[in-house]
């Protein structure tokens, strides 16, 4: 019950630096997506369940939040989650640099398929990006396998 | 091998909301304009919630540099700033008013529900995908703001335009840099219009300008054409800054928007039908 309040805690404050990042230029802006480092936090420090949880609400509240199609990023950040907490639960991640390379690379794909999805279903071409968005998936593996880390300590 | 019951509870968690999210994304090919229900409960939760916090820290900001300046002295120049911000506004429209309207009584019959229509709002909040795509303000429904509005910055040049959804107390304006927007526009005493679409990065592009059609030089001011039936003709929008060819039969114009995203904190929304003006 504890840790479902704290989750809570932490999404709400994703959604705080969500709101107060969107002043930032452009390519600052696109550097971090708060919903996904949350994601990924509570994925590697509670399992699947919460990461699958924490995924739909994160990505439900970026949807509302955007123009965009709203359940896309309920549906690939709910990916994120489960798969992030289960390859915590069955891979051995101990080590920084594996834990940080299967984040970096479960991140990717999570853009590619929101990507890949709003481009296919919708349409919404992937050149409306900046550059700094691809390295989004660089910034959350980093941050979150960060923020666990002290987290553990 | 049967897995173990913690495994197996979060693989049926995990189908049940991906099929969730399947069926949320089902419902909206094509695209609906209002958004699904569940959307907009999202976002009479989450909308007040942004305007909250960023009201907070708008003010805590203003608080910290309004501390050494004298109470009168700070209410005297909002004043003045609002007053400034409705002539303008006013002027703009006056200007393009006077250009299709000849007598004198026609206009100041007009002009009598002209100042009372300008809504006045705050940006509370960007877009959390792109934030050239859309800004929400603090005015909704209940300040009889309406879908397809249009919305100025405080010089009078073009934001965008209200959509769908329309909540109680704020609303979601769709940017002319978005990539999904369109306006008409012509370029500012030539007889070149075409789409202004947003490109997602912070300029537009003028579409479907013939190749065929009058020279446009890099500099020249670009307005709307009032030819979508949403913007009324006559509103600055952007200057252009590079013209070439595409293809065979169109120019690929690229114009920098007046408005500047970055210190927007105040828009004006026309809220009167401007076909009927």
């Amino acid at each position: 019950m504890r840790h479902w309040s704290k989750s809570s805690l932490i999404i709400l404050l994703a959604l705080l630096l969500q709101f107060l990042w969107g002043s930032t230029p452009r390519a600052i802006n696109d550097l971090f997506n708060f919903f996904s480092i949350i994601v990924v936090y509570l994925a590697l420090r509670h399992g699947e369940i919460a990461g699958t949880l924490s995924g739909t609400v994160a990505g439900l509240a970026q949807d509302a939040l955007s123009l965009h199609v709203f359940g896309l990023a309920g549906l690939t950040k709910t990916g994120l989650g489960f798969g992030v907490g289960l390859a915590f639960r069955k891979l051995n991640l101990q080590p920084l640099g594996r834990q940080l390379l299967i984040l970096f690379f479960a991140c990717w794909f999570e853009l590619l398929v929101w990507t890949g999805l709003a481009y296919l279903i919708f349409g919404l071409k992937a050149s409306v990006w900046s550059g700094t968005f691809w390295l989004q998936p660089l910034t959350t593996a980093l941050v979150a396998g960060l923020l666990f880390r002290l987290n553990d300590r | 091998m049967a897995l173990p019951l913690k495994e197996r509870k979060a693989l049926r968690l995990f189908s049940l909301l991906i099929l969730g999210h399947l069926v949320l994304i089902s419902l909206q090919v094509p695209r609906s304009e209002d958004g699904t229900l569940f959307k907009q409960a999202f976002l009479a939760v989450l909308t007040p919630t942004q305007a909250a916090i960023s009201g907070m820290s708008r003010e805590i900001s203003r608080f910290c540099n309004n501390y050494l300046l004298w109470r009168d002295i700070r209410e005297q120049n909002q004043k003045l700033r609002d007053e400034v911000f409705f002539l303008r506004q006013e002027n703009i429209l006056l200007k393009n008013v006077l250009q299709r309207l000849g007598e004198e009584v026609q206009i100041r019959e007009r002009l009598k529900n002209l100042s009372s229509s300008l809504i006045v709002a705050a940006v509370v909040g960007s877009d959390a995908a792109n934030i050239y795509k859309s800004i929400v303000i603090n005015r909704g429904e209940k300040h009889k703001i309406k879908a397809d509005m249009v919305v100025l910055d405080p010089q009078g040049n073009l934001v965008g335009r209200v959509i769908n959804p329309v909540l109680a107390w704020t609303s979601r304006v769709q940017l002319i840099t978005d990539d999904t927007s369109g306006v008409g526009a012509v370029a500012a005493g030539k007889e070149v219009s075409g789409v202004l679409r947003g490109d997602g990065h912070g300029r537009c592009y003028l579409d479907y300008v013939l190749v065929s059609s009058p020279e446009i030089n890099i500099g020249e001011e670009v307005v709307t054409s009032g030819f979508d039936g949403i913007y009324p003709a006559g509103i600055p929008v952007g200057r252009v800054v590079a013209v070439s060819r595409e293809g065979t039969l169109f120019r690929k114009i690229i114009i920098e928007p007046f408005f500047k995203l970055n210190g927007l904190v105040q828009v004006g929304v026309l809220a009167f039908d401007l076909k009927n003006f």
